[in-house]
């Protein structure tokens, strides 16, 4: 069964993204408030897929996913940025430090549970 | 889906009659506890009981609807513990716990003005199973806060206390 | 299929939104009166309306998010030096956040008209746009953003139609149309919009067969291309952009499904449009958006702090308070055992136990517990507002920021707060006029501070306005029937700046709308009642006044005494308690019938107060001088309880009885004891009422 990380600030944003999750069929989601707290626990638990903010306090989805990228169980993991900025510099930073797409908020269940669905290959 | 709503009741008696309330509203059911008297409270609160780290009120329905107004307590004396939707935690004193019953909510006959020991307006109706006839009460209706409160108001609440401080 | 329950989220995002609205306030009310603000500051302000304007777009709040749309576009053109930070900003800025407050109110109710909303959007437009003419002679110096800015005046026209359109088509307000404007022609114009947009997959084809276009305008897909294409926003090519989500060419899946944008052939096509416009600005774009995350990860470095329902506290509370009681009980049961070796093993371990769920005790409190500043920060836009509307000048000052406070205690300390403030300003402070006139400088200053003394939360609200017109207040105090006036001449000045709290008494000549018809204080005192404090005031005609507010340090736990009367045991608050004694026969009086019994200690009058008699119990004692009388504090008077019998002397926790009853007299809360019952707490403040009004 995929584990599933998610990063963000907003409770709001957390729970929706969580209940989406939940309700396309991915039960086992980690929160996490900001992208200190989403390197912890990704340090104690191997997740499948993170999905992260990008505009939090304390460390931002960018230097989150930089930091993910260098530990070698998450070189490869799908990383999807969650995000009200889709501008070039939001796309060109987020290649830049490896993250594997983007999903604009606001969104729909079904746009994540699409993206989600072929990240994890299902 | 199916529209009709099939729910689950646990029946109890009240004297002769069995009444029912919707499974999913209990919590816990009890022996009756050690109580604390509430001084100076209504004759149907019992007082409060230590219910998984809550506080919560002793009601007696058979005090509180006039049909057994000198009931004895007991270790057998049953507690059912509710939760209402207003997440309030209380507990109900009953006569026996007699059984579970599947009832279809839609399908059930209004309560009579006359005749049962409690108002229509605690019911949400009548169900009938061959010979036996089950009252269902509304809990949240009987619990109501400010309901409970107007039965159980002192005279003196209302009045001004500014000088005195 | 899933369907978010907007309602819940909604209310999530009030109370988020109401946090970030207090940072906003806060950071404008600085800057206004600073008259300045740095580039982190402006930051941090750009970045709170921008998580506004996402939220709210998540819940379906679309005109909202179309409003702090515009206030975002400003504060990036601030953030990206294209404006300059003028004092007169602040001020226009703290207005478009009350309108988006007051648009957020309406569109939650249902009840903001399109109209009115397109009134209210082109009035801030206006506003914003006056500073806007001085960015555009900016960018005349460069040619490049000029001829941008001409493309984006052109999608400006556009906006009202698109808004509506969207609003209409989608439940999401998804689309921001001037979100083209807000990045696009920084980053390369509007051939980029399509892309910029969030669109730009690497698994084109793939997506394209399977979904077609519009995730985000499912029900009325076509009309949503015919109408971007309409605006020329997006080529045909791009429209599969609307799944709204996108992947950036990473490893094994640019292999296996043809994902990447930026590196597959097969996109040139699309890169080529872009490509000159785009290339050359990323570069200093990226540079510039590095330099400020840098400064973002310091400024929010301060509060590494996550959000916790007070419920779960509370449920973390109950669980130590098993725990408690489990203690208990096994150190019961070592007292039935046997063998002394075992015995006195086990209890030392059990001495530990009890010294572990102390300390557990005492960190699930430290977490219910943050500080004064939390509440102060509430207060400068307060005060600012009402300032506004009442014509007066107010210098607020704030002391005691650190002190902590039991969170729970701040929902209810928030609204008397709130109106004494108010109620100073409008009824304390004197208008400049009238302080010039009486010699004192025409702003009037405001002081609120809290302090913890003697295990209690101190909070002080001080004036240095006209002070209470006693004769006044008495004077209506008697007309309102309150008091008699041999009542009224025999009070002491500070019973009578009391009486303010008296329901329906209001000095002020006029009637004004910030603190009403002297609806209110009477409240005050019942809220701050409630949280088992009291509320004093003390005033000088003509030099202001000052409420002080004294609070139980925490809601959740409470020193106490056990007390017996008859069968029944109560716990007396130890902060309530003054002395405790055995009396004497010839201490005690009898006043009038018998009923009033007073205690005559060191030249001072107490009245007894009979617990059994209050509590209708049958007690073991009817001699005071056979029982034992406690002198207990109530707000400012004393009374003595008579009792059967002191116990011991304990930590309870305090849960409320208010949530089922409210009608317990002199009973306050409850708590669960060692064995598992409940014991109930006394409310001394009750009990006095009772008896001074069985009394009179």
């Amino acid at each position: 069964m995929s584990k599933i990380l998610i990063v963000d600030d907003s409770n709001m944003l957390r729970d929706m993204v969580k209940y989406a999750l939940n309700e396309g069929g991915y039960p086992d989601v980690t929160e996490a408030v900001d992208g200190v707290d989403g390197l912890a626990k990704a340090k104690t638990t191997v997740f499948d897929l993170i999905v992260s903010d990008i505009n939090m306090p304390n460390m931002n989805g960018f230097e989150l996913i930089a930091e993910l990228r260098k530990m070698p169980t998450y070189a490869k993991t799908p990383i999807l940025t969650l995000t009200t900025e889709k501008n070039d510099d939001m796309k060109a930073k987020g290649k830049e430090v490896g993250a594997t797409g983007w999903i604009v908020k606001p969104f729909v269940p079904e746009q994540l549970l699409k993206a989600v669905g072929i990240v994890l290959g299902r | 889906m199916s529209t009709t709503q099939i729910n689950q009741l646990l029946t109890f008696k009240l004297g002769n009659e069995t009444y029912g309330i919707e499974i999913n509203k209990v919590r816990e059911i009890l022996t009756y506890p050690v109580v604390t008297p509430i001084p100076d409270a209504s004759c149907w609160v019992k007082g409060v009981i230590n219910l998984r780290g809550e506080v919560a009120p002793i009601i007696d329905l058979r005090v509180r609807f006039n049909i057994n107004t000198q009931p004895v307590y007991n270790e057998r004396t049953i507690v059912i513990a509710v939760r209402t939707q207003d997440a309030r935690m209380i507990g109900l004193v009953v006569d026996e716990v007699s059984d579970m019953e599947n009832v279809d909510l839609d399908k059930l006959y209004p309560a009579p003005d006359m005749g049962a020991s409690i108002a229509p307006k605690y019911l949400k109706g009548l169900f009938k199973k061959e010979e036996k006839m089950i009252v269902i009460l509304d809990i949240d209706k009987i619990l109501d806060k400010e309901e409970m409160q107007r039965l159980s108001r002192h005279p003196q609440e209302a009045a001004s206390h500014v000088l005195a401080a | 299929m899933a369907v978010f329950d907007i309602n819940k989220y909604r209310q999530m995002f009030l109370e988020e939104a109401e946090d970030i609205f207090e940072i906003i306030d806060n950071i404008l009310l600085e800057a206004e009166d600073a008259g300045d603000m740095d580039n982190e500051t402006i930051n941090s302000l750009f970045r709170s309306v921008h998580t506004l304007k996402g939220n709210s777009a998540s819940v379906e709040l679309s005109k909202f998010a179309a409003l702090a749309h515009e206030l975002e576009f400003f504060m990036d053109k601030l953030r990206n030096g294209k404006l300059l930070f003028e004092e007169s900003m602040a001020s226009l800025l703290i207005d478009g956040v009350d309108t988006l407050k007051h648009i957020l109110e309406l569109e939650l109710s249902d009840e903001l008209e399109h109209d009115y909303f397109m009134t209210i959007k082109e009035e801030l437009l206006y506003k914003l746009d006056n500073f806007s003419q001085d960015i555009k002679e900016i960018e005349l110096l460069n040619e490049e953003f000029s001829v941008e800015e001409s493309k984006v005046i052109e999608v400006e026209k556009e906006d009202e139609f698109l808004v509506k359109e969207i609003e209409e088509v989608s439940a999401f307000g998804m689309l921001f149309p001037r979100e083209s404007n807000a990045y696009g022609p920084m980053n390369g114009g509007i051939m980029d919009l399509g892309e910029d947009e969030g669109f730009g997959f690497f698994d084109e084809l793939e997506l394209l067969d399977d979904e077609g276009f519009g995730f985000f305008h499912e029900l009325e897909s076509v009309d949503n291309k015919e109408f971007d294409e309409g605006f020329g926003f997006f080529d045909d090519t791009e429209i599969i952009n609307d799944e709204g989500f996108g992947f950036f060419d990473e490893l094994e899946l640019v292999d296996d499904e043809g994902f990447g944008f930026f590196d597959e052939p097969s996109n040139i096509e699309y890169k080529k449009v872009q490509a000159p416009l785009r290339e050359a600005k990323k570069e200093i774009e990226v540079k510039d958006n590095e330099a400020k995350d840098g400064k973002k990860f310091k400024v929010d470095n301060a509060s590494n702090s996550i959000r916790v329902d007070l419920s779960k506290i509370d449920a973390l509370m109950n669980n130590i308070g098993e725990l408690v009681i489990a203690h208990s009980m096994l150190t019961q049961y070592t007292f039935m055992m046997q063998d002394q070796k075992i015995k006195s093993e086990l209890s030392e371990r059990l001495d530990l136990l009890d010294r572990y769920i102390r300390e557990l005790q005492e960190s699930v409190m430290g977490v219910r517990m943050i500080p004064m500043e939390t509440v102060f920060s509430k207060f400068p836009k307060v005060i600012r507002d009402t300032a506004k509307k009442l014509n007066k000048k107010i210098d607020f000052r704030h002391y005691g920021d650190s002190v902590e406070i039991d969170k729970a205690m701040i929902e209810g300390l928030t609204d008397p707060l709130t109106h004494i403030v108010r109620n100073a300003m409008d009824h304390g402070i004197e208008s400049i006029d009238r302080r010039k006139a009486v010699g004192k400088n025409e702003t009037g200053t405001l002081i609120m501070s809290a302090e913890q003394a003697n295990g209690q939360m101190i909070i002080k609200i001080q004036d240095d306005g006209g002070g209470i017109n006693l004769a006044r207040v008495t004077e209506k105090a008697i007309q309102n029937g309150i008091l008699d006036e041999s009542q009224a001449a025999q009070m002491s000045k500070d019973d009578k700046a009391m009486l303010i709290f008296a329901p329906g008494l209001s000095t002020a000549e006029a009637v004004t709308d910030i603190s009403g018809r002297g609806v209110g204080m009477d409240v005050v005192m019942s809220n701050i009642k409630k949280l088992g404090g009291v509320v004093k005031v003390e005033t000088e005609e003509g030099m202001g006044s000052t409420f002080t507010i004294v609070l139980p340090l925490t809601l959740a736990i409470l020193d106490g005494l056990n007390i017996r009367v008859g069968e029944e045991h109560f716990i007396l608050p130890l902060s309530a308690i003054i002395e405790t004694l055995k009396p004497e026969e010839d201490m005690i009086k009898q006043i009038g019938d018998e009923e009033s019994e007073v205690l005559m200690l060191r030249n001072e009058f107490i009245p007894v107060v009979r617990l059994h008699t209050t509590f209708n119990i049958t007690p073991e004692n009817h001699k005071l001088s056979d029982g034992l009388l406690i002198v207990v504090r109530s707000g400012a008077k004393k009374i003595a309880l008579f009792v059967d019998e002191f116990m011991n002397q304990q930590q309870f926790v305090v849960k409320p009885l208010d949530k089922n009853f409210r009608n317990a007299q002199g009973i306050g809360g409850a708590t669960v004891r060692g064995d598992g019952t409940i014991g109930l707490i006394i409310d001394t403040m009750n009990i006095t009422q009772n008896t001074t009004r069985r009394a009179s």
